[in-house]
């Protein structure tokens, strides 16, 4: 399978609490793997990631995945996140309290087999969306592609709760077997570890990383930890708060643009 | 003749109480997610009834429903009467006063779903018809059943609207708060208990329910991922 290719020269919105702008310059060519996001907050990592996905309409420069545009501000280019091969996690994903595990799974996998129409067909207006327990959707057997995820990531014994009942590594690991189901060659993952307990932050990480390799896709994951993802990152680099030295992500060359206070997870990276 | 107008006030309740919330889900709907620049100034419409006398809104409404005016001609053509004084004009002009009762909960519970469960719904490909109907009104079920119950409370204790649109004609139009203020100003005074009691009763089962619709509604409140 030929690899994927990202590129994109991003100046990042300047926003309170969020980003303190900046350039980004990211030029990838991979055929599958893990680059590793991390920097300070405020430096731009999920906003990154929410202008990468067509989330945030506020980014200017390019973006370019196989040669085509998804972002060209110059030439009035800016595809929506429908129209862009993509998976997204954004940080603090929550899950739909109204439905069970069961159900929140059900309910993305049948987007995720069959196009939505919206109003052109009638499948948004049904009672069951509302009055899950009145329509037997609560007891729907799960499809293979869907059950053969929730052992993977071992959430099987989950699916009955509902996601009050959940604590956040829990709800994290649902929230990942859902992105999952798009099957995309590129997936942003912004924090996807958040709330696991550290025993099971390496096996979850390596779990990923397998799906990734089989899938011969490529993730741009945001961590605080850049330490975690040195067993499978293939890049790592660190957004500068600076606008005079952009953030650069490359196939080539060494990792820049760390600063204090990474160093001590760098030099264990290294190691 | 208390049964009459208990059952014109629980009639029109129920109609005015279920109408209106069927009207408020797309109404507030607009309002909360159309991101439209008038919809600040249709808010403020429907809600205008909250601020107006209901005697001086009864009067408008009357004027505007006489067979004298376009609107009211078109309507008495349409059902074969004209609306004042009779029990259609009634429920109209319920549902113009409790609007902002039904509409009002039902907007601040859509306000309240979180913008990332809204865009979580749109990353996983579903389009705004689907979140709308699937995510928003199932987390805003607390809110429609209090808009609900507020729309059928309201109902139930008006007075000068119906008042002045309905003529308090006994065994059509009188409702059960007409038939207490008529006994009350009765030679002897005592007969309005007749009708005080189904209203207290009414209002302390509207309130008993709201309680317990917000308990409810705070035990399903939208869950974000604990870290």
């Amino acid at each position: 399978m030929r690899p994927i290719s990202l590129e994109a020269d991003l100046h990042l919105p300047r926003e309170r609490g969020l980003s303190s702008g900046g350039r980004v310059q990211i030029r990838l060519e991979k055929e599958s793997g893990v680059v590793g996001i991390c920097g300070p907050s405020g430096a731009g990592k999920s906003t990154l990631i929410r202008i990468l996905a067509g989330l945030l309409p506020r980014g200017t420069g390019v973006i370019r995945v196989d040669g085509v545009a998804w972002l060209d501000s110059d030439r009035g280019v800016d595809l929506a996140f429908e129209q862009r091969a993509v998976s997204c996690l954004p940080q603090g994903t929550g899950l739909f309290s109204h439905m069970t595990v069961r159900e929140n799974l059900l309910f993305a996998h049948s987007l995720s087999e069959r196009p939505d129409k919206g109003r052109g067909s009638l499948d948004w207006f049904s009672l069951s969306g509302i009055f899950p327990h009145w329509t037997g959707s609560r007891r729907r057997p799960l499809p293979e592609r869907l059950l053969l995820l929730v052992e993977r990531f071992g959430i099987g014994d989950l699916l009955e709760k509902g996601p009050g009942a959940l604590s956040g590594g829990q709800t994290m690991k649902v929230a990942l077997v859902r992105s999952f189901l798009k099957e995309t060659r590129l997936y942003l993952l912004d924090e996807p570890l958040t709330g696991i307990d550290p025993e099971g932050r390496g096996r979850l990480t390596q779990e990923i990383a397998a799906l990734l390799r089989e899938r011969r896709a490529m993730a741009l994951w945001v961590t605080h930890t850049p330490g975690e993802l040195s067993p499978v990152a293939d890049k790592m680099v660190a957004l500068p708060l600076e606008e005079e030295a952009p953030g650069r992500i490359e196939e080539e060359g060494p990792p820049v643009g760390f600063d204090l206070p990474f160093e001590r997870e760098m030099t264990e990276w290294r190691r | 003749m208390i049964h009459s107008a208990l059952s014109i006030t629980v009639a029109l309740s129920l109609s005015t109480a279920t109408i209106l919330s069927l009207l408020a889900l797309p109404l507030a709907g607009w309002i909360v997610f159309s991101g439209s620049r008038t919809s600040a100034v249709w808010e403020a419409l429907l809600t205008l009834t909250l601020v107006l006398p209901p005697a001086v809104l009864g009067y408008l409404l009357l004027v505007a429903f006489s067979p004298e005016s376009p609107p009211g001609a078109f309507l008495a053509k349409l059902l074969g009467h004209p609306l004042p004084f009779s029990f259609a004009g009634l429920l109209l002009a319920s549902l113009i006063y409790s609007l902002p009762f039904a509409v009002g909960p039902v907007a601040q519970s859509f306000r309240q779903v979180p913008k990332g469960t809204l865009e979580m719904a749109r990353i996983l490909g579903a389009r705004p018809l689907t979140v709308f109907w699937k995510v928003v009104v199932p987390l805003s079920l607390p809110g429609i059943a209090t808009g609900w119950i507020l729309g059928f409370a309201h109902t139930v204790g008006e007075f000068g609207v119906v008042m002045m649109v309905g003529g308090n004609i006994p065994g059509e139009t009188r409702t059960l708060s007409l038939k207490a203020y008529d006994d009350l100003l009765s030679a002897d005074g005592r007969g309005g208990w007749e009708a005080i009691m189904p209203l207290l009763l009414f209002s302390f089962g509207a309130l008993l329910a709201l309680n317990l619709v917000r308990r409810r509604g705070a035990s399903h409140a939208p869950n974000l991922p604990r870290s």
